[in-house]
């Protein structure tokens, strides 16, 4: 601690007298060194990367438990760090990473997926499954069934045409040996309209069934099953806090 | 977009309604099964395609009585695209061999003609006309009808 002024009173004047000069000239020599060092430090910068192993693709970073990043990649200072590097449905990871100046760095992060992650894989997978079976599986047998029946409907009204084009060329000729043409290819277009017919009639019952059945197994699967949801939230949140207004912007860090 | 049950059953109905509403536009083609209506058809099952219009006795340029019977083929019997001529087959009564004539159109639309015959003690004149195949030599169609004087 540094104190100072001794009034001493010599022939009616006020003198002031410093005590400890030298010491505070040590001190602010001590202040400059100290500034002239950090300035040093700060100075230096360089890039660090993280490759974070997440199959979700998002992660958050707290580094030295002052600085939040949710991004891969940031420049700072150069020097040692200690970071916590959490995803959701992984554990926190606890990491140390050296920022080189004028360098990138790349830090790989291996995560582990939590016990509750786990489960939820689990169970979203059997979820699925069962979707699959229950929706997917019949929806696209009834699109196969009334697509094949759309083919078939298509075809019949194309025979349909020729048949219609035909016999009223029928009507039209007076030439025997035309009529017979004709009528060999009436017959021929009807046969096939016939049989297409057939099919379409029959895939419409088919599809009709299906699409009845995809109904029925969909609400029966939305009766009997839930989707599982994980939700986790963020050791930092609430922790760091940026705000913007108009008048101006600030960042609040609670401890 | 989250699939609601509502959205999946408005889905469904629609399908099988569009499925319904083609069915109706499918159905048999009863006519093509039956095409048997123009009298240039070999296997024509209409009626007789011709009319006797009119008969009568009267006397030649040679003063020979004879019986005319006029007949004509109405345009509703003929295909709906004319043909500016008719190759005409027909016979008088049934022992007579086919004979051949060729009809123009009239003015309207359809084809008329008429045949002599010879007066006979019955007062039967019996006319068969049927249409002539040129390329076949053959004649097909053929109806016979008779009047009585």
């Amino acid at each position: 601690m540094i104190t100072f002024i001794l009034f001493e009173q010599r022939g009616g004047y006020l003198q002031f007298k410093i005590s400890y000069v030298n010491r505070l000239k040590g001190f602010i020599i001590l202040m400059g060194l100290a500034l002239s060092c950090s300035s040093v430090y700060g100075q230096g910068k360089g890039v660090v990367r993280f490759l974070v192993d997440v199959d979700n693709g998002y992660f958050e970073i707290e580094i030295n438990d002052t600085m939040l990043l949710k991004r891969y990649k940031d420049t700072l200072p150069a020097g040692t760090y200690n970071a916590k590097v959490w995803s959701p449905g992984y554990v926190t990871n606890n990491i140390t990473f050296t920022v080189i100046e004028g360098k990138t760095v790349e830090k790989y992060v291996e995560m582990a997926k939590t016990n509750d992650y786990l489960d939820y894989e689990s169970n979203y997978q059997d979820y699925r499954n069962q979707f699959h079976k229950q929706f997917t599986a019949p929806l696209s047998l009834s699109l196969a069934s009334t697509l094949v029946t759309g083919v078939f409907m298509v075809r019949a009204y194309t025979f349909k045409n020729k048949i219609q084009t035909d016999m009223e060329l029928y009507h039209l000729s007076s030439t025997t040996t035309e009529i017979d043409e004709i009528k060999l290819r009436v017959a021929d277009y009807n046969k096939r309209y016939n049989r297409q017919r057939t099919f379409y009639y029959i895939g419409s019952g088919v599809s009709a069934l299906c699409i009845g059945g995809t109904i029925w197994s969909y609400l029966n699967f939305k009766k009997n099953n839930t989707e599982p949801v994980y939700f986790k939230e963020s050791p930092f949140k609430d922790k760091y806090s940026f705000n913007i207004t108009p008048y101006g912007c600030s960042f609040t860090l609670h401890i | 977009m989250q699939l609601h049950t509502s959205h999946i059953k408005r889905a469904g109905l629609l399908l099988f309604g569009v499925l319904l509403v083609f069915s109706s536009c499918l159905k048999k083609i009863e006519e093509a099964d039956h095409l048997d209506t123009n009298i240039f058809d070999r296997d024509y099952t209409g009626g007789q395609w011709f009319n006797i219009v009119d008969y009568y006795q009267y006397s030649n340029e040679l003063g020979q009585i004879r019986v005319k019977v006029v007949f004509d083929i109405p345009e509703s019997n003929l295909p709906n695209l004319k043909s500016s001529y008719f190759n005409l087959a027909y016979r008088r009564g049934t022992t007579e061999l086919w004979q051949y004539a060729v009809l123009e159109l009239n003015n309207k639309g359809g084809f008329n003609g008429s045949f002599d015959f010879i007066t006979n003690e019955e007062h039967l004149y019996c006319l068969t006309l049927g249409i002539y195949l040129p390329e076949e030599d053959a004649v097909i169609n053929y109806f016979e009808e008779c009047v009585q004087l």
